[in-house]
Parts: structure tokens; C-alpha cells; sequence
């Protein structure tokens, strides 16, 4: 375990390296993500000014979850971006190269990059905790366990949706949309929904884990909560790992030739 | 032109037998379509600022679903090309390579539009189990769904092509969606919006790609149908020329710098 995260840590840091070595695309990306996050929190400005609450909700609280499914998104990209090629690279057979490699094959493939935007989420996420004047270390607390939560669900869901080529060839597109649409829906208050809608709301589009639970968890703290949060995290995980090494059994080798360093 | 017919045919092909992306797609376009659904009905009927009908409320947002997906990933592809340095590769061939990503990228336009629009409407159809519109209304609104689509490629494309500038373009892919899926009448209908930016929203070409045009198949006029295609025509012309433009000078980059 020590030598994986060991092996984790330099990976990142080469990564890291490597996005911010490209300072105008970094700055641009960064840039341009925040603008992004402003818009749909300008959206939200306005709703709530006309609808005043949803479902209990008020501004405060959208606020609340933009910082944490923007800051989770963030450190997704940021520590694990080259997860998001892993659906171009089981198509165009270019998992060889780490495949010949031995490291943990999952851990390399979303490692070896890190995606410059990731900081534009990162950086909305800071911005909004200090507009918001969040200052208690309990919130904080809270705060950060939700954004790490939400980090790992994103991770996860982008690990099954890039593993889906596996199955169904070529649908990188599908997959894309797939993850970009679940960072979408995660920007939604998701008990809103009822029924069928909810259920897919936390399995199928796991928004709420991403978003609601974390929220209540700082508005309402209690135990209950904040284990469910931590387990569903912890097992959406555990599904996209097992659902990436069940795929990789169906990988048809690419016989390329290429090196990673 | 038959070059590019021959690529339109090609990708068309490849992307009818596909078929196992299309029931991902088509699953996701339900999903899609009952989430918006139920948020417009909860958001917006209560607070009356929606002029459909709630069994017409499924139709215009099944009509601005059906074209949101069907707009295939050109500006993903055009990224790829430009900055594996593939393009190089391509510039060579005696056909252009605007011309070529747009045959390409209207056939897999095409195949999603007939097969993402048949799911649509079935499905709304089961739901409703009525149909809003006139059958004329229906033809011409299919129309302005293919021209829709279209012009939303194109700035697709633009898109793509500021990855002659950019590492990755997904930034400016993700501020069109957002900007569309607001200005466009996706997450609220336009009129919830305070008149400053319903005024803005209307000199952006994101209302005729999506809510002004799902509103023609229930509000079918031809004042509609007028400012709706006098729209279409205009940001398709614009985009199409500020591609062209773009790309030349990113041309420049390429033949001073390398692919």
C-alpha cells in the first residue's frame, strides 16, 4: 500500500507538472472553467430570486453544493484527468503500454494525466467559501469530506462509463456524455424528485450522493448521514473497480507499440 | 461535391451500425427527458410563467432533447486532429478539411436525428397519448430540426477550431452548453428570465436552436416560422464564416510552427 501511494504521489506531481507547464492553455482553462461555474451559478441567482425555495432549499444552500460538486469535479480532474481517455484508449488499443507496466493498471491509467480545468473548479470552489464567509471549522470539516465524497463518485462513474467500450465498442461519445451530465444534474437540487426518479437520482445518475447528501450533511450534521455518505462513495468505488477489471478481461490488445515514461 | 457526398454516405453507414451506442443514447434521452421534465413541472407550472399546456409540456422538451444529443461531438474529433498533429496529415488530400469534418459529421448527424427522434417521439407519444400538433406542423418543425442541428454543428466546429489556440477545448464546450441549456430554454422557459436577459437571450442563436423551434411544434404560425428560419439562416451564415476565418488563421500557426 505505502508503494502504491508513493507510486501515486510522483505520478501526480509529473502530471501536475506537465498541465501547468502550458501557462497560457492552463490560465486560459482555468479561466474559462470559473466563467462556466458563474454562469450556472448566475442561473441559480435568478431562480431562487423568483422561487425564493425548493423543497427547503434556499440560495445559501445551492451555494453550499456548488462549492462541493465543483470542488469535487475539480480534484477529480486534477489527481485523476487521465481517466477520462481511458474509453478513446481501450478503442485505439493504447492501454499496452501500461499494461506492461507493473504498477496498478487503473491507478497509472487515471494518473497519467491531470486536466488543467480542474483548478478552474478548484479555484470556484474557494472563491465561493470565501463569498459565503464559511469560517467554522465544523463546516469546513464538512465541507471537505463532502468535496473528497464527491470526488470519489465522480472518479467512479467515469471509471464505468469509460469501461462501457469494453462492452459496446466504440462509445466514447456516449460515455463523455454520460459524466459530463452527471456533473450537470449534481448542480440540481435532486430531492426534488420522487419515485423512479429519485432512485435514479442516487444509482443510476448518482447526483444526490454527489450533492444532496453532502448539503444536508452541513445544514443537518448527523452520523447517519454522513456514514451513508461515506459508504456509497466508498462503494461506487468498489462497482467501477470491479466493473473496469471485469471489462479489461474482454481488452483485445492493440499490438502497439509505445513507451510511457 | 462528390467527394464529400461519398464521406457523408461512409459516416452515415458507420454510424447506423453502431447501434449499441444508440441504445445507450436512446436510454439517456429518456432519462434526460423525464428529469427535465418533472424540474419544469415543479419549477415553472406552479408559478405559472410556462404557456404550454402540461400534456404539451413532454413534446418541447422531448423536441429540444432530441436535437441536443442528435449534435454529434465534431468539436472532440477536431480537437484530436489538430492536436495529435493529424491534420498535417490531412491538409495534403485534394479535399478540404472543413468540408471533410462537416460531411462527416452531418451524416453521423443524419443517423442520430432519425433514430434519436423516432425514440423521442414514441416514447412521448406512449406518455401523452396525444399528439399537439398539425401534421404539416410536424414536417416543417423536423426541418427546422435538421437545419437546427446544422448550425449547432457549426459551432461545434468552432469550437474544435480553437484548439489551435487552446490544449483542450472542452472549456468553451462546456460554456456554449451551459449557455444554451439556459438561453436556450432547456432548464426554464425563457420567460422566467427577467426581460434583460430574455432580450439577450433573443440575440444569441441558442433560442432558435433549441426552445424557440421545439415551440414551433406546438405553436405552429407562420410569424413563427418567418423569424425562426431568418434566425437559423443568419447564425448559420455567421458561424460559417467565422469557421472559415478561424481556421485560415490557424492555418497560420500550423505553417509557421509544425503539425
Amino acid at each position: 500500500m505505502p508503494k502504491i501511494f508513493s507510486f501515486f504521489t510522483y505520478l501526480l506531481r509529473t502530471s501536475i507538472k506537465a498541465s501547468l507547464s502550458r501557462r497560457g492553455a492552463f490560465l486560459v482553462e482555468s479561466a474559462l472553467m470559473i466563467a462556466n461555474n458563474l454562469i450556472f451559478l448566475a442561473f441559480w441567482w435568478i431562480f431562487f430570486r423568483e422561487f425564493r425555495d425548493v423543497a427547503g432549499w434556499n440560495f445559501h444552500e445551492m451555494v453550499i453544493l456548488m462549492i462541493i460538486v465543483t470542488g469535487g469535479s475539480g480534484l477529480m480532474q486534477i489527481c485523476f484527468g487521465g481517466i477520462r481517455n481511458l474509453s478513446v484508449m481501450i478503442q485505439s488499443g493504447d492501454l499496452d503500454p501500461f499494461m506492461t507496466q507493473p504498477k496498478n493498471l487503473l491507478l497509472h491509467v487515471a494518473g497519467s494525466k491531470s486536466l488543467s480545468k480542474g483548478w478552474g473548479h478548484l479555484m470556484t470552489a474557494v472563491t465561493l467559501l470565501i463569498l459565503e464567509k464559511v469560517t467554522s471549522f465544523h463546516t469546513l470539516s464538512l465541507i471537505l469530506i463532502g468535496i473528497i465524497s464527491a470526488s470519489l463518485v465522480f472518479l467512479s462513474i467515469n471509471i464505468i462509463a469509460h469501461s462501457l467500450p469494453f462492452w459496446l465498442g466504440s462509445v466514447e461519445g456516449l460515455s463523455k456524455k454520460y459524466c459530463d451530465t452527471l456533473f450537470l444534474f449534481a448542480l440540481y437540487p435532486t430531492h426534488i424528485y420522487s419515485g423512479v426518479l429519485q432512485i435514479i437520482m442516487f444509482t443510476l445518475i448518482p447526483a444526490g450522493i454527489i450533492s444532496y447528501l453532502p448539503v444536508e450533511l452541513v445544514s443537518r450534521f448527523s452520523w447517519y448521514h454522513l456514514f451513508l455518505q461515506l459508504l456509497s462513495s466508498f462503494a461506487f468505488l468498489f462497482l467501477a473497480i470491479v466493473v473496469f477489471y471485469s471489462g479489461l478481461k474482454r481488452y483485445e490488445s492493440g499490438n502497439k507499440f509505445g513507451t510511457r515514461l | 461535391m462528390q467527394k464529400y457526398l461519398s464521406i457523408f454516405r461512409i459516416s452515415f453507414i458507420h454510424a447506423l451500425k453502431n447501434y449499441k451506442a444508440f441504445i445507450g443514447l436512446s436510454i439517456f434521452l429518456i432519462a434526460c427527458l423525464l428529469i427535465f421534465a418533472h424540474l419544469w413541472k415543479i419549477a415553472a407550472v406552479r408559478k405559472g410563467m410556462i404557456y404550454f399546456e402540461p400534456s404539451h409540456l413532454l413534446w418541447y422538451i422531448a423536441f429540444n432533447e432530441w436535437i441536443l444529443l442528435a449534435i454529434p461531438d465534431t468539436h472532440d474529433d477536431m480537437e484530436r486532429d489538430l492536436r495529435s498533429g493529424t491534420l498535417a496529415y490531412l491538409l495534403p488530400r485534394p479535399i478540404s478539411y472543413l468540408g471533410s469534418v462537416f460531411a462527416e459529421a452531418s451524416g453521423t448527424l443524419c443517423v442520430n436525428l432519425i433514430v434519436l427522434g423516432l425514440v423521442a417521439f414514441l416514447f412521448t407519444w406512449l406518455q401523452i397519448g396525444s399528439l399537439p400538433f398539425h401534421p404539416v406542423g410536424l414536417l416543417v418543425s423536423l426541418f427546422f430540426g435538421l437545419i437546427a442541428g446544422i448550425v449547432g454543428m457549426i459551432f461545434r466546429m468552432l469550437i474544435g477550431i480553437s484548439a489551435f489556440w487552446l490544449h483542450t477545448v472542452d472549456p468553451f464546450f462546456w460554456i456554449w452548453e451551459k449557455l444554451l441549456f439556459m438561453l436556450g430554454g432547456l432548464m426554464l422557459p425563457l420567460t422566467a428570465y427577467p426581460q434583460w436577459m430574455q432580450r439577450i437571450a433573443h440575440l444569441t442563436p441558442f433560442p432558435s436552436i433549441l426552445g424557440e423551434r421545439s415551440a414551433l411544434v406546438i405553436d405552429f404560425n407562420l410569424h413563427h416560422i418567418l423569424t425562426l428560419a431568418s434566425s437559423l439562416l443568419i447564425w448559420g451564415i455567421l458561424g460559417l464564416a467565422l469557421l472559415i476565418w478561424l481556421y485560415k488563421r490557424g492555418l497560420r500557426i500550423l505553417n509557421v510552427e509544425g503539425g
